[in-house]
């Protein structure tokens, strides 16, 4: 039923203010949610999005100001009271529990029980097949949650906020893992809920679905709400600028490449099963692409190439000699280095410091007889916090309190500090804002510059447009095609991609 | 039909307990088969019904354990809470209490020991095997202390019959109790709340906590039940000995642990399942009555039980792979 009392708001949040130790992650905060609108939240990483929305699902605690659900007083002291008030949320980091099936997850926590205790396992499969349905999503209910690809799972977690049938339901990044034919049936399902009077909250660092999808969005900087603007009053670029505060520059930087200097070429490198038939030539200094959508194969033959997953087919060749890489051992004895899509959990000891990240597996490089050399270590990793702006109060900081930007420039300087050759990069700038990802990006081209090549897999096309040249399209765990960016159309690409 | 062959395939993982737990099986009866052949005694009504009354308690326990495991925690507490129980009971029975009362007391000790083992470790976060080392320890101070070191003596008959004493088809009171014990805790792991959060909160305790379920509740009564179910095995115990020792079932956890782990429980949490645990505690009980009938010393059976663990573990490795 759609509600026509546009007065009545579901959520009223005035002067919402949250410390944590150092630092004012939202600061005098007010923001408001209609019935039936979809209202859009952004910033750059740090910024208070996820802190703003903690608050409201009774995650964190706000240290002062109030909020108004529906008009009455909520005082959130947990989940379970944010619940309880008809809050459902749909965090970023996919939060299933992962020996449980599909429909157990679906109805976690609000089992249908019969005779007070026994769960109806076989009703909720039946429920959750239909809430599925009706998301035209074809996962097997009875599935374990763990043996799901990273989308489904995603539309799993949704699938339970919809269940639900909340007041109010909040979206964090929910697009970050889908792909685009998951991306449209997701925006409908959100356009429909809203249209039904659900209030929706959406946070995305993709600026253009923001805009797509939101009737109002409110844009924050440094823990400040910087303004809430109607879809019609404001557009990506002003966004972008309110975001970061200044303009960015987002040019393409020109380059010459010397195409008569192949590092690494690929010979029908492939693996059983998993990847077929790899053709390719990186040159030196060459930042070259692979797009494709989630499942196509990019993470695969990047494995492969660092020798993650062992080829059973074809050949690899380092500047023109056959090598053979078995092992993640033999690749790095070759200068390859792999930036993994999951930096916090393949990347980084989030618990250890910089210093320490930065010479992990290379110790041998500030070892001193037999002990670790504590101020060649730190000399180390200062020199890279120099060359690649890490801001970082100091070398000792845990990589853990560093934002994903950050982290991911420690990730980097591990391989710079290897001396590095040809970097593998999945997803570099995954789950990084705008300003970190441009930042990147400058980085990724002195580094080309510098003779260093690089092939970045990527599911965003404005990425690869924006660093490589030329770029393989994969799509069913193959290469389709192998181009030259500047001599074929997004649409082009995209058909070859889907 | 179809259903089903599709779940079969995708539940893989699914499978794959299923075959351990039939690997399991597999490698009992070549056991069995092993020690009829060596000993003349192995294979008899009278030696089936002392590997019953011997693994009984041993089952009991483990159910606790897997399901300590299995929501993502261990239970160090298992040995003093039994020599509590019995400490407990052998001074109210010897006072001349009513025998249940004098059980129900018992009980009471595992499950005031579970909800502070619970709530230290959800309220206060300390990781479960600190938190259950630390009161393992004072729980065992308690029981010498209260004892002043002595074990306590001379059970009426009717508590004895709880240990040794023979119900249907001859067979062992005890194997009773642990038959229940399986039966409910089986009903209660797979088709109730409790189990259900069990394994969300093992498996991913955020995604649990997101999802509105209360940890530090969940938690204490996952810990109270197990307790509870070592109050159980401490009673048999007790029974059996007809004694209350205060240094009774010194090191009985890392034997429940083994047999958890031969189960097939997921020691990250979040699987489990009764039936392993239960062929695992069998596994264990026939290996060392099968050892000791054979004369292996009990050093040389410990060994072999260790042995016994390592390629469990690496044949269900082996097998994932």
């Amino acid at each position: 039923m759609p509600r026509k009392d546009n007065n009545n708001l579901l959520i009223s949040m005035k002067n919402i203010t949250k410390s944590y130790p150092g630092v004012v992650a939202v600061n005098d905060v007010s923001f408001d949610l209609k019935h039936g609108e979809i209202h859009g939240l952004i910033g750059a990483n740090g910024a208070g999005k996820s802190t703003l929305v903690k608050i409201m699902y009774g995650v964190e605690k706000q240290d002062e100001g109030e909020i108004l659900i529906n008009g009455k007083k909520a005082d959130f002291r947990n989940p379970v009271d944010a619940i309880s008030m008809g809050v459902s949320y749909v965090p970023q980091e996919v939060t299933l529990a992962p020996t449980l099936n599909v429909a157990q997850n679906i109805f976690l926590n609000r089992e249908v029980v019969a005779s007070g205790v026994y769960i109806k396992d076989k009703y909720m499969e039946r429920e959750a097949k239909k809430i599925l349905d009706g998301l035209s999503l074809d996962i097997n209910v009875k599935a374990q949650v763990d043996s799901l690809k990273v989308s489904d799972k995603q539309m799993v977690a949704i699938a339970n906020a919809i269940s639900r049938n909340s007041e109010i339901m909040i979206f964090d990044e929910p697009t970050a893992a889908l792909n685009e034919n998951e991306i449209v049936h997701l925006f409908n399902t959100i356009t429909n809920l809203a249209k039904s009077g659900v209030g929706i909250i959406f946070i995305s660092h993709r600026l253009d679905e923001i805009f797509q999808l939101c009737d109002r969005t409110t844009i924050m900087r440094d823990g400040f709400s910087k303004g809430t603007y109607k879809k019609e009053e404001i557009n990506k670029e002003a966004a972008i600028n309110i975001m970061i505060g200044r303009d960015l520059e987002m040019k393409e930087q020109d380059r010459f490449i010397s195409l008569e200097k192949p590092v690494l070429t690929l010979e029908n490198l492939g693996v059983a099963n998993s990847f077929s038939d790899a053709n390719l030539t990186l040159n030196e200094g060459e930042i070259f692409g692979l797009f494709g959508q989630v499942g196509s194969g990019r993470t695969e033959l990047l494995q492969m190439i660092f020798g993650a997953v062992k080829a059973d087919q074809g050949k690899i060749l380092i500047d023109n000699n056959e090598v053979k890489i078995n092992s993640p051992i033999d690749a790095i004895k070759h200068n390859i280095g792999f930036v993994t899509e999951e930096r916090k959990t393949q990347g980084l000891i989030l618990l250890l410091n910089i210093e320490d990240n930065v010479s992990l597996g290379n110790w041998k490089k500030v070892e001193k007889i037999f002990f670790i050399d504590k101020t060649l270590k730190s000399k180390t990793a200062k020199e890279f916090i120099k060359n690649l702006q890490i801001i970082t109060t100091s070398s000792k900081q845990l990589v853990n309190n560093l934002s994903g930007g950050n982290q991911q420039k420690v990730v980097l300087a591990r391989w710079l500090n290897h001396s590095t050759r040809i970097l593998l990069l999945d997803e570099p700038t995954k789950g990084i804002d705008v300003g970190a990802k441009e930042q990147l990006y400058q980085l990724f081209d002195e580094l080309s510059k510098e003779g260093i090549s690089i092939i970045m897999a990527s599911s965003e096309l404005e990425e690869i447009r924006r660093c490589c040249h030329r770029t393989a399209i994969l799509k069913d765990k193959k290469i389709q095609k192998i181009v030259n960016l500047d001599q074929i159309s997004d649409n082009e690409i995209l058909s070859l991609a889907m | 039909m179809t259903e089903k062959t599709k779940t079969m395939s995708i539940t893989g993982k699914q499978i794959g307990a299923f075959l351990q737990e039939k690997g399991l099986i597999i490698a009992f009866i070549f056991m069995c088969a092993v020690f009829s052949l060596l000993s003349p005694v192995f294979f008899t009504v009278s030696n089936f019904l002392n590997i019953a009354l011997q693994s009984s308690a041993l089952i009991i326990m483990g159910i606790g354990m897997s399901l300590t495991i299995a929501s993502g925690g261990i239970d160090l507490t298992v040995g003093g809470v039994i020599a509590l129980t019995g400490i407990i009971m052998g001074i109210m029975l010897s006072a001349g209490f009513n025998l249940v009362i004098s059980i129900l007391a018992g009980l009471l000790v595992g499950v005031v020991a579970g909800v502070i083992n619970g709530i230290i470790i959800s309220k206060f976060k300390v990781t479960p095997f600190i938190a259950t080392l630390a009161t393992y320890s004072m729980i065992r101070a308690i029981a010498l202390i209260i004892s002043d070191g002595r074990p306590i003596y001379g059970f009426p008959v009717g508590f004895r019959f709880l240990g040794s004493g023979k119900l249907l088809f001859n067979l062992p009171t005890a194997f009773f109790i642990a038959l229940a014990c399986i039966i409910i805790f089986n009903f209660i792991i797979e088709h109730t709340r409790i189990g259900r959060n069990a394994l969300a909160i093992g498996g991913n305790k955020e995604a649990a906590r997101l999802s509105g379920i209360n940890i530090v509740t969940n938690t204490v009564v996952f810990y109270a039940l197990a307790a509870l179910l070592y109050s159980i095995a401490g009673i048999i115990y007790t029974a059996r000995l007809n004694a209350a020792e205060p240094i009774a079932a010194m090191g009985v956890e890392l034997e429940v642990i083994a047999a958890t782990v031969l189960g097939g429980t997921r020691m990250e949490g979040g699987y489990t399942k009764i039936s392993g645990t239960v062929i695992g505690a069998l596994v264990l009980a026939v290996l060392r009555n099968g050892l000791t009938l054979l004369g292996v010393q009990s050093y040389y059976q410990q060994l072999t039980i260790g042995i016994v663990i390592v390629l469990a573990v690496l044949a269900d490795q082996i097998r994932k792979k």
